[in-house]
């Protein structure tokens, strides 16, 4: 594996582990807390934090196709 | 007459009309039967991969469960952009071994690696069936459900019989297409599907949005949900945060090495083929997939459940059951908002839902009888059977098992306490826990190549027991068994997924037993390795 695909390999499983994992904690509001966090920019913060990593994880996966997944002939 | 009616009615012809077109096109041969000839380019093969993919789960059962427990099941879509690195990693993989050395099963390749081991074979095969078979019951539950719901006014008849005639229907319609054409018809109704399925969660997901009253009010409601549907882990409590993480991790990958998707890297063209599907695949699928779950959170805006003290969940008297929120959410507001076009827009919408649920159907029931066929009929019962037997066979295996889905479902329905065929989110969450434990023996064939055959039987054997333990299936066989069972592993299931843990166990076993077994040859391993690479 080349040192670009290692590196996007890394930010993959970190944007995954961000957005779907521990990273949920940062922003996860308690419910008990009344005066927790619960809206970002007008939104429910948990989805912005989701849908931000997503937008992560698919910046990854073009710069994979176009740099490191092989084109193979036909 | 219902327009829904209409445009079911025209859906299932044209349908059959592709099925008829893959028979004019097929070859007599196995191969072409099962795998379109190896031939599949990059549109058909994106679109029977998102299909097959996208099922009954994803636009019912999903958007169920976050209408259910809010937020956190919202964090499960996150999962696919890394499910299509492994379309590619895996996919191009499996594709090029698969056309090199002509396989048609996964258990083809698998078995043969380990030295044609025919435990091997029979665990792998048997890892494909306890994926395909809920999944399987769960398109045609779906099937019944959404007769339920869609012609409830337009039929004089009990629901009970609602519901069976339309999983029957549903059941029949989806068998004759496959057994017409095999492959070929099921890619190609896929490319309809897709189409379809993705435009209309779309669409719902519109609707709702105008339905609460544009963007910010959509916004302004989900922030006005009670707490607990805010956060993780949810108002059941079930969602917890390393819970998710490790089903983001792992439930793509199951999703990818389970028959159906296997086959149709070995039926693509190239690995080229697989390199764009997995770009498509990582940015339409997931949009999509927000899109089904947005409508579950306006949902539960719109129709907020009752909270039990115990922490059990009731859904709105309106709803009916978690799965049904969004047919009746789109039933319910897009005809009073569109006017006539209101009703047309939910009767594609059905359409929409009943292409999810027969594109996954078909896809797996076509990969489960060459499976059984090949990986069983073949080396076990008939090994000198002719090829046309053995596609005869395969035909013959697909009636089988869509009418025992269809008993399955039948009797889920008149039995409610009937554990193992509740919800179909619940369903989903059991097969894909089945299928990871067959991704220990294929990372090792695919790249690790440190295993051995023994250690590959064993690992899996494991694996899938220690998941048996963990779903209601045990309550078959003993109540007392089953609660002992549900005791024992309550505390780990609220933070873990059944799946991992059958894979912990499997991985370990797999590890040790092949520590003190022959591994295969190193020039078996080196042939397999040329194959994948060139």
């Amino acid at each position: 594996m080349t040192a670009l695909g290692r590196i996007l390999a890394a930010a993959m499983l970190f944007a995954t582990a961000m957005g779907s994992g521990i990273g949920i904690w940062i922003v996860n509001p308690d419910p008990a807390d009344p005066d927790a966090t619960r809206e970002f920019l007008g939104m429910p913060v948990l989805f912005v934090w989701g849908v931000s990593w997503f937008c992560v994880q698919v910046v990854v996966v073009v710069i994979a196709y176009r740099t490191v997944w092989r084109k193979d002939a036909t | 007459m219902n327009p829904s009616l209409i445009a079911i009615g025209v859906y299932v012809g044209v349908l059959i009309a592709i099925g008829v077109a893959g028979m004019l096109r097929s070859r007599n041969s196995e191969e072409d039967y099962y795998l379109a000839g190896r031939r599949q380019g990059f549109l058909t093969t994106a679109f029977t991969i998102m299909a097959t993919m996208f099922s009954s789960a994803a636009v019912l059962g999903l958007p169920g469960q976050v209408y259910q427990d809010g937020f956190p099941f919202f964090f499960f879509a996150l999962n696919l952009p890394l499910t299509a690195c492994f379309v590619y990693l895996l996919g191009s993989r499996i594709s090029r071994i698969g056309r090199a050395r002509g396989y048609v099963t996964p258990g083809d390749l698998v078995a043969d690696y380990y030295g044609g081991c025919a435990g091997v074979r029979l665990a792998v095969a048997l890892c494909g069936f306890l994926f395909v078979l809920p999944y399987v019951v769960m398109q045609v539950k779906a099937g019944g459900h959404l007769a339920m719901t869609l012609f409830r006014d337009d039929f004089d008849v009990s629901d009970d019989a609602l519901f069976d005639t339309g999983a029957l229907v549903f059941t029949g319609i989806t068998t004759a297409y496959v057994l017409l054409g095999g492959m070929r018809s099921v890619a190609w109704s896929d490319v309809l599907q897709g189409v379809l399925l993705l435009s209309g969660m779309i669409i719902a997901c519109a609707a709702t949005i105008a339905a609460m009253g544009g963007l910010s009010a959509y916004f302004e409601a989900l922030t006005e949900l009670p707490p607990e549907a805010q956060s993780v882990p949810g108002v059941s409590g079930a969602w917890t945060v390393p819970k998710l993480m490790i089903f983001a991790f792992f439930s793509g990958v199951a999703s990818i090495v389970q028959p159906a998707q296997w086959m149709r890297f070995y039926a693509a063209k190239s690995a080229n083929t697989l390199r764009r599907t997995a770009l498509i695949f990582a940015i339409v699928l997931p949009v999509c997939l927000m899109a089904s779950m947005m409508v579950g959170l306006g949902g539960r805006a719109l129709y907020p459940p009752t909270v039990e003290e115990s922490g059990a969940v009731t859904p709105h008297p309106d709803v009916g059951a978690n799965d049904q929120i969004v047919p009746n959410l789109m039933r319910e507001h897009v005809p009073e908002l569109l006017g006539p076009i209101g009703a047309l827009v939910v009767a594609f919408f059905m359409v929409a839902v009943v292409a999810a649920a027969m594109s996954t159907a078909d896809s797996n029931l076509h990969a489960l009888s060459a499976v059984l066929t090949r990986d069983v009929y073949d080396r076990f019962i008939r090994p000198k059977a002719s090829e046309r037997e053995r596609a005869w066979v395969g035909r013959g295996l697909i009636v089988i098992l869509s009418l025992f889905a269809y008993v399955l479902v039948r009797y889920g329905n008149r039995h409610p306490d009937f554990e193992p065929i509740k919800m179909i989110a619940q369903l989903m969450l059991v097969a894909i826990a089945f299928s990871l434990q067959l991704v220990p023996a294929a990372l090792d064939v695919l790249f690790v190549n440190r295993g051995s055959g023994r250690g590959a039987l064993c690992g899996i054997l494991s694996g899938l027991v220690v998941v048996f333990l963990f779903t209601p299936l045990p309550a078959l066989f003993s109540e007392s068994a089953a609660h002992s069972l549900a005791d024992l592993t309550l505390d780990l299931k609220r933070n873990v997924d059944a799946g991992f843990c059958g894979l912990f166990v499997n991985v370990v076993v797999f590890a040790v037993v092949s520590r003190f077994t022959t591994k295969p040859a190193p020039d078996v391993v080196k042939a397999f390795r040329k194959s994948g690479q060139s």
